[in-house]
């Protein structure tokens, strides 16, 4: 059991930033990924967390959800961290390691002041950005961001890339994913009961013993797309031409509001970022 | 009006022998028939005997081998005609799961009219109005795969009624589905009827087939008999050949009536109760 | 769910003759999160080794949760199982065993075939449970004879190449082929023919008869129930609501309706019979024996 896949992680509450347009919000998230990697200092750092716990609050989204999405890359950030932690040398060669042990000839562990920085930094880094993502996810449904991709991707045309196909594909899977995992539980349970062992043996054997669940899944999807191309067909779809959609996505005073907001954050980090080293009477901000 | 017309309709599928050379398999063969309309009409025999190729025939997903189908006049081997065709022929399949294009009730309702090109208000107005028919109003926003069988069929044939089709094809829709499921289909599909729709009921359970207009009985691709359901249910010679059996309240009144015991052949096992109670008493 | 209730077997007078047993039998999905919900709640449930039960009731009654249990596809939470005198409460039953013992068929049964050739399918299960390789093909061979299949032209052909009627028995060819002692059903005619429907059937019951297979089937369909069960296990809302021989159970008309479930048209011939004063025997449930019933009744009464 498990909970509705075809609504995602969607954390459903009628908040300032649900009933924004999904491509605003798309488009605003690409932004916010974008401008991270141009923060240098812990401050700006800060004000990036304080702005962002700011829309986690006007969204009604509880931070606990937000931060659920971090377990996922746990392993990731203790890596990375650990890795510059040990890896990165001094900022210049006048700084001398912060603590260094030897434990034979020729082999050195140091730890810099700068590596201990750029670990809290690339840490914070990737923190923010599986936050920011979140706050996308969790507000929108899959389905308006199907939708929205569309709407963002039809330039694209005019370079023949197939948008509407490309939309419409990401919307079967959607609706597919549901009965997929069904399937695949319902294929898997009917093996063990014939007494498929999938938890013992080393990887060969494991891996073989996907194969009984692994054929009917493909069977069942052949089959599976060839009734749906009939129903498809049935309902008269012929392709992206003179296509309608009842979907209506407009923009209102909130995506106003919003974008101007988050660019204008941004805009202030960008120029930051080029000015570094040369306004020496906000040095603090470069900290 | 006949709305639907085979003339002497085949279609072979294209098969391996088992050498490894393409031969053919037979899916119908010779089939002449035409339905009304504005009938409920009901094609019934066992798995394989080329009912639902039949079906397919209907809306051009096949185009037939020799012979002709015409819908509403309209040739369907025609690939001009195949739009205009589909636009009057809605079908409905066996899989519920399988013909759901989105997962949002309201947009897979959708998907038929914005395929026809129709206008965005008029579009809401088709879904809203399709799935009042079928009594799925307010699910509108619901995930379809929450819903129990008989109401994805029922999104489905909403879906189907999205595009305003003169016929609608059930296609074994009831096949998967629970007693209870199988009960809102029908419910919905004799509605429909009832306001004027064509409907082509494909189905094995002869339980459904009591309430139809006509009855077409196929058997390895052939039409083997056509009637109104007392006659082919009379006919226990054809039902046994072709592997069907009639519902068993009418087998036991046709047979109390073999036996001496006059009771009037009828579908209410309840009903035919009393009436042997009647003839035990005298 | 506490450990502390946990039950043993001697305190339970399992019955000597007992296939399937189950005390106080509680299942709750995704316990521990806000999504919790209870499929199973105190079922007791006794079945002897040659009994065909039917179990009945709708989705989310909790019959697919408790079937599943029997053969540790789900594990019991809290409460006390032994299927075949094994506990399946225990922390590590010895599932092999016990998996070849029970065999299940699964809804569309034909959807989890998956080999090469017919043979290789049905002896999948036969090569987990490590039977002995020259037996078989034997035991595959007397599978597929017994769902009326001809050995020698089916054994290397591709199962994906059959019709689904032969699909559908060949599926439970792979089954009956370890030969189990407890069968269960899921719903094994759903999507067939009447005569693919009575073919599968009559295999169940010879099974049953003849071989003094324990079987167990969900159905929906109330006529086969009618035909089939000795005895009827209603499930409702997680639990048993009724547990008796189909001719009790569907003379139970108002509470039938209640549940939603429909009266078989033989049970509701002879319920209409029974109120206007004419029993006839319980025995009579397909429509040829309610015939000869009506029909003696009708002689006895001319005489």
């Amino acid at each position: 059991m498990f909970r509705d896949v075809t609504f995602g992680q969607y954390y459903p509450a009628s908040s300032f930033v649900h009933s924004m347009d999904a491509r605003v919000k798309l488009l605003l998230t690409l932004l916010f990924l974008v401008g991270i990697f141009f923060v240098q200092s812990f401050v700006v750092y800060g004000f990036v967390a304080v702005f962002l716990l700011t829309v986690i609050f006007v969204s009604r989204v509880p931070l606990r959800s937000v931060l659920r999405s971090i377990k996922g890359i746990i392993v990731l950030l203790v890596l990375t961290a650990v890795i510059n932690v040990f890896f990165t040398k001094g900022a210049d060669a006048a700084e001398s390691p912060l603590w260094a042990w030897s434990p034979w000839n020729g082999f050195t562990i140091e730890i810099y002041v700068n590596g201990l920085k750029t670990a809290g930094k690339i840490f914070l880094r990737l923190v923010l950005l599986v936050m920011g993502s979140s706050v996308l996810t969790l507000t929108t449904t899959p389905v308006d961001l199907t939708h929205a991709v569309e709407s963002l991707l039809k330039p694209l045309k005019l370079i023949k890339f197939p948008v509407h196909e490309f939309a419409l594909i990401m919307s079967l899977t959607l609706s597919f994913i549901p009965s997929l995992i069904d399937e695949t539980d319902r294929i898997i349970r009917a093996q063990k009961a014939r007494g498929a062992d999938f938890d013992t043996g080393g990887l060969v054997k494991r891996a073989k013993a996907f194969v009984p669940i692994l054929i009917p899944l493909l069977v069942g999807g052949f089959r599976r797309a060839e009734e749906l191309a009939n129903a498809m067909n049935s309902r008269c779809y012929e392709g992206a031409t003179k296509r309608t959609c009842m979907r209506v996505m407009k923009l209102g005073w909130r995506d106003a509001v919003a974008s101007l907001l988050v660019v204008a954050f941004f805009a202030g980090v960008f120029v930051l970022y080029g000015m570094r080293g040369q306004w020496n009477f906000i040095t603090w901000l470069y900290y | 009006m006949e709305i639907i017309k085979l003339d002497n309709v085949s279609y072979y599928y294209k098969a391996y022998n088992d050498d490894g050379s393409v031969g053919s398999a037979m899916g119908v063969e010779g089939v002449t028939l035409s339905v009304e309309e504005g009938a409920f009409v009901a094609l019934v025999g066992h798995n394989g005997c080329g009912k639902s190729t039949l079906a397919k025939l209907l809306n051009g997903l096949l185009i037939p081998k020799s012979g002709k189908v015409t819908v509403n006049g309209l040739d369907t081997a025609d690939k001009n005609n195949i739009f205009e065709i589909r636009k009057n022929v809605g079908m409905v399949f066996q899989n519920p799961d399988n013909q759901m294009v989105a997962s949002v009730v309201e947009e897979d309702v959708a998907f038929g009219p914005e395929n026809l090109g129709v206008p965005q208000k008029e579009i809401v107005a088709r879904v809203n109005e399709a799935l009042e028919a079928v009594g799925m109003s307010e699910y509108v926003k619901s995930s379809p795969h929450r819903l129990s069988g008989g109401q994805k069929q029922r999104i489905a044939i909403a879906g189907a009624l999205a595009i305003r089709p003169k016929v609608l094809v059930l296609d074994e829709s009831t096949a998967m589905l629970d007693p209870l499921g199988r009960k809102e289909v029908l419910e919905v599909a004799h509605k429909l009827n009832a306001n004027g729709m064509t409907v082509l009921l494909i189905t094995h359970f002869m339980e459904e087939v009591l309430d139809c207009d006509r009855v077409i009985v196929m058997n390895g691709g052939h039409v083997v008999a056509a009637g109104t359901p007392s006659e082919i249910f009379n006919n226990a010679a054809l039902l046994d050949e072709v592997g069907l059996k009639a519902p068993r309240a009418i087998e036991l009144s046709q047979k109390l009536i073999s036996a001496g015991i006059d009771v009037a052949q009828q579908s209410d096992a309840r009903a035919l109760g009393g009436d042997v109670c009647q003839k035990l008493k005298n | 769910m506490s450990k502390t209730e946990k039950l043993t077997a001697p305190d339970l007078q399992i019955p000597q003759n007992s296939a399937i047993f189950a005390k106080g039998l509680n299942f709750t999905y995704n316990a521990k999160s806000n999504f919790a919900k209870h499929a199973l709640t105190n079922v007791d449930i006794n079945i002897d080794k040659g009994e065909f039960v039917a179990i009945v009731g709708h989705t989310g009654s909790g019959k697919t949760t408790f079937v599943q249990h029997i053969n540790a596809l789900i594990r019991v939470q809290s409460g006390y199982l032994n299927v075949l005198g094994q506990d399946l409460s225990a922390r590590k039953p010895d599932l092999k065993a016990l998996r070849k013992q029970v065999g299940m068929v699964f809804q569309y049964p034909e959807y989890q075939l998956f080999a090469d050739t017919v043979l290789a399918d049905v002896c999948f299960g036969l090569k987990n449970f490590q039977v002995d390789k020259d037996k078989q093909t034997q035991m595959a061979k007397e599978a597929l004879e017994l769902v009326g299949l001809e050995f020698d032209k089916v054994k290397e052909k591709s199962p994906f190449d059959l019709s689904g009627g032969e699909k559908r028995r060949v599926a439970l060819a792979g089954v009956l082929a370890m030969k189990p002692q407890i069968l269960v059903l899921d719903e094994p005619t759903a999507g067939l023919d009447p005569r693919g429907k009575t073919e599968i059937l009559t295999l169940v019951k010879r099974l049953n008869k003849e071989e003094g297979v324990t079987v167990m089937m969900v159905s929906h369909d109330m006529n086969e129930v009618y035909e089939n069960a000795d005895r009827v296990l209603v499930f409702r809302d997680g639990g048993v609501a009724y547990d008796m021989p189909p001719r009790e159970l569907f003379r139970l008309e108002d509470e039938i309706a209640s549940m939603n479930l429909e009266v078989p048209a033989m049970a509701a011939f002879c319920n209409e019979l029974e109120r206007q004063g004419f029993v006839l025997s319980d025995g009579c449930k397909t429509v040829d024996e309610v015939l000869a019933a009506v029909v003696a009744l009708k002689e006895a009464r001319n005489v």
